[in-house]
C-alpha cells in the first residue's frame, strides 16, 4: 500500500494499546490499532495517496503527509468520512497566520476547531445541547484526532514544547460545529465562503467562558456577554462567541444580525483606567511601562472616568494596557450559533491573542461523496 | 496471529544551519540587546550587557527590541542590528 511508516508488530489489539502506551504515542488515552487496512480506508475517503503533501508546518519543520494524518485519525476513534475535516483543518493550523509556534506558550492555549456548513449534517456533528461536551462520535474524534497529529508529528507534548504552565483541559480535543439551518449568515459566510461551502475554522484560546442572560431585548441579552469579555484577558484579539439557538431566535426577531451583535461587542467592551489600575493591568504587560513599577499604581481622580476600550483605540490611554504587537493584529468577534435550545447561557473562548489569529479553510470534497 | 500498525511519529525535517561567524573577542566590539518584550526581560539584558562591558570593555551597548515575543524579529529590526554592531544577545525567556 506504499506507507513509509514503521510497521509495528503486536499480538493483538490490547498489546498495541499498551505498546502505544509504552512508546510515548498517544495523549493518555487508548488508542484504535493503526492497522495498514484501516488507514488505507482513511486515504480512499480522500483520494489521497499516502505521501501526499497535507500541508507544512514551517516552525516545526515537519511535512504533514496524508498517511500520518490517517494514522493518527484512525487512533483518534474517527470514521473515514472525517478526513475531509481533518484535512482542512490541518491546513489551517499550518497557515502562517496560525503561527504555530505559539502552542508552547506557558499560556497553555490551544485551538478550537469549528466546522460550518452543510457537512455538520452529513457527518452529524454535534451543534445543539451539550455541544463543548461529550458524546458525539465526530466532534470528540475530529479534535483528538488533530491533538494526537501535534503529539506525535510535531512535539507539540509536555514533554518537548508544550510548556504550557497549568496544561488545558482542551488539550485531548476541542470541536464544535455550527448550526446548519441559522438564521443568521453562518462562519463559512463571515469568512468569505458561501453557504453551500463546508469550512473548518481553528481559533487558538485558553478556555471556554459561559455567561448568562435574564433579558429578552438584544441589549439586555448582550450586556452580561460583553461585561464578561471585558472582564477576561482584555487584549484586542479574535473572540469567538457561541449563541444558543433560543437567544438567537429572540435576537433575530428583533432584526438583530451577527453583526449587529459584533457591532455591539465592539461598543461595550471597556474598562475604566481606575479598573485596570485596581486590577493590576495598567503599565505591566504594555509598550510604555510605568517608570519603577514595583505595585499597584495609584489612583488619581477622575480615573473611574476614563475609559480604555477593547476594540476601539485610544492612542492617549492604550500604550498603558496593550503591548504593541496587540493592536495591529486582526480584532473581531467571531459568532458562532451554536448550543442547546433552552437556558440562557452564551460562551466565549478566551483567545490567545497575542500572536495568532483564526484560521478558517473551506473543506475539499471528492468527487465521490 | 499478530497484528501489524503503522508508526503514527513523525521526527522533524533535519535542517542545516549555518551559524554567524564567530568573534575572536568582545573586547571593544559593538553589542545589540534584541529584547523580547516580555515584562523583565530588558532589566535582565541590561544587567548581562553591563556584566560583557566590565569584562571586555565594550565600545557601544545598542538596545532594542521586538514588537512581541510571540512573532519573529522583522527584516529591518535584522537588517539595523546588522548595520550597528557585531554581536547580538537575544533570547526568549519569561
Amino acid at each position: 500500500m506504499g506507507f513509509t511508516s514503521d510497521r509495528i508488530e503486536v499480538s493483538d489489539a490490547l498489546e498495541c494499546v499498551e505498546y502505544f502506551y509504552r512508546e510515548n504515542m498517544t495523549d493518555g488515552l487508548p488508542v484504535v490499532p493503526p492497522t495498514e487496512q484501516r488507514v488505507q480506508q482513511f486515504l480512499e475517503a480522500v483520494a489521497l495517496s499516502a505521501d501526499a503533501k497535507i500541508a507544512e508546518i514551517a516552525e516545526r519543520a515537519s511535512v504533514i503527509t496524508a498517511e500520518k494524518l490517517a494514522i493518527n485519525a484512525v487512533m483518534a476513534g474517527c470514521l473515514p468520512e472525517y478526513m475531509p475535516v481533518l484535512v482542512a483543518a490541518v491546513e489551517a493550523l499550518a497557515d502562517p497566520d496560525f503561527k504555530f509556534n505559539h502552542l508552547a506558550s506557558l499560556g497553555s492555549p490551544w485551538p478550537m476547531v469549528i466546522v460550518s456548513g452543510p457537512i455538520v449534517r452529513t457527518l452529524g456533528m454535534n451543534h445543539g445541547m451539550y455541544v463543548f461536551g461529550s458524546g458525539n462520535r465526530p466532534n470528540a474524534t475530529i479534535g483528538r484526532a488533530l491533538s494526537l497529529l501535534l503529539w506525535n508529528c510535531c512535539e507539540v507534548r509536555p514533554d518537548a514544547i508544550q510548556r504550557g504552565q497549568l496544561g488545558n483541559p482542551h488539550r485531548y480535543s476541542l470541536c464544535i460545529a455550527e448550526n446548519p439551518d441559522t438564521a443568521w449568515e453562518g462562519l463559512n459566510e463571515w469568512e468569505g465562503f458561501d453557504r453551500t461551502t463546508s469550512t473548518v475554522t481553528v481559533a487558538s484560546g485558553y478556555h471556554l467562558c459561559m455567561t448568562r442572560s435574564a433579558c429578552s431585548v438584544p441589549r439586555g441579552i448582550l450586556a452580561p456577554l460583553a461585561n464578561a469579555i471585558a472582564r477576561h484577558e482584555f487584549e484586542p484579539g479574535c473572540i469567538v462567541v457561541m449563541i444558543p439557538p433560543n437567544l438567537e431566535a429572540l435576537l433575530v426577531e428583533q432584526g438583530w444580525t451577527k453583526r449587529h451583535v459584533r457591532d455591539f461587542i465592539f461598543a461595550h467592551c471597556r474598562r475604566s483606567v481606575k479598573d485596570l489600575k485596581e486590577d493590576a493591568r495598567w503599565g505591566r504587560r504594555a509598550s510604555r511601562f510605568v517608570d519603577g513599577l514595583k505595585d499597584l499604581v495609584p489612583v488619581e481622580p477622575g480615573d473611574e472616568e476614563r475609559w480604555v476600550y477593547l476594540f476601539k483605540r485610544n492612542p492617549d490611554l492604550d500604550p498603558y494596557v496593550f503591548p504593541e504587537g496587540a493592536l495591529s493584529r486582526r480584532a473581531d468577534i467571531f459568532i458562532v450559533a451554536a448550543g442547546g435550545d433552552a437556558g440562557q447561557t452564551m460562551g466565549f473562548y478566551q483567545p490567545y491573542e497575542q500572536s495568532t489569529i483564526p484560521v478558517t479553510k473551506p473543506i475539499k470534497l471528492p468527487r465521490h461523496l | 496471529m499478530t497484528l501489524i500498525v503503522l508508526d503514527p511519529r513523525q521526527a522533524p525535517n533535519a535542517r542545516a544551519v549555518t551559524p554567524a561567524k564567530r568573534l575572536a573577542s568582545l573586547s571593544k566590539k559593538r553589542l545589540g540587546l534584541l529584547w523580547n518584550n516580555r515584562l523583565g526581560g530588558e532589566e535582565l539584558l541590561k544587567q548581562i550587557a553591563e556584566l560583557l562591558h566590565q569584562k571586555y570593555d565594550l565600545a557601544e551597548i545598542y538596545f532594542t527590541k521586538k514588537t512581541f515575543i510571540g512573532n519573529p524579529a522583522p527584516a529591518e529590526t535584522i537588517d539595523d542590528l546588522v548595520s550597528r554592531v557585531d554581536a547580538v544577545v537575544v533570547g526568549v525567556g519569561d
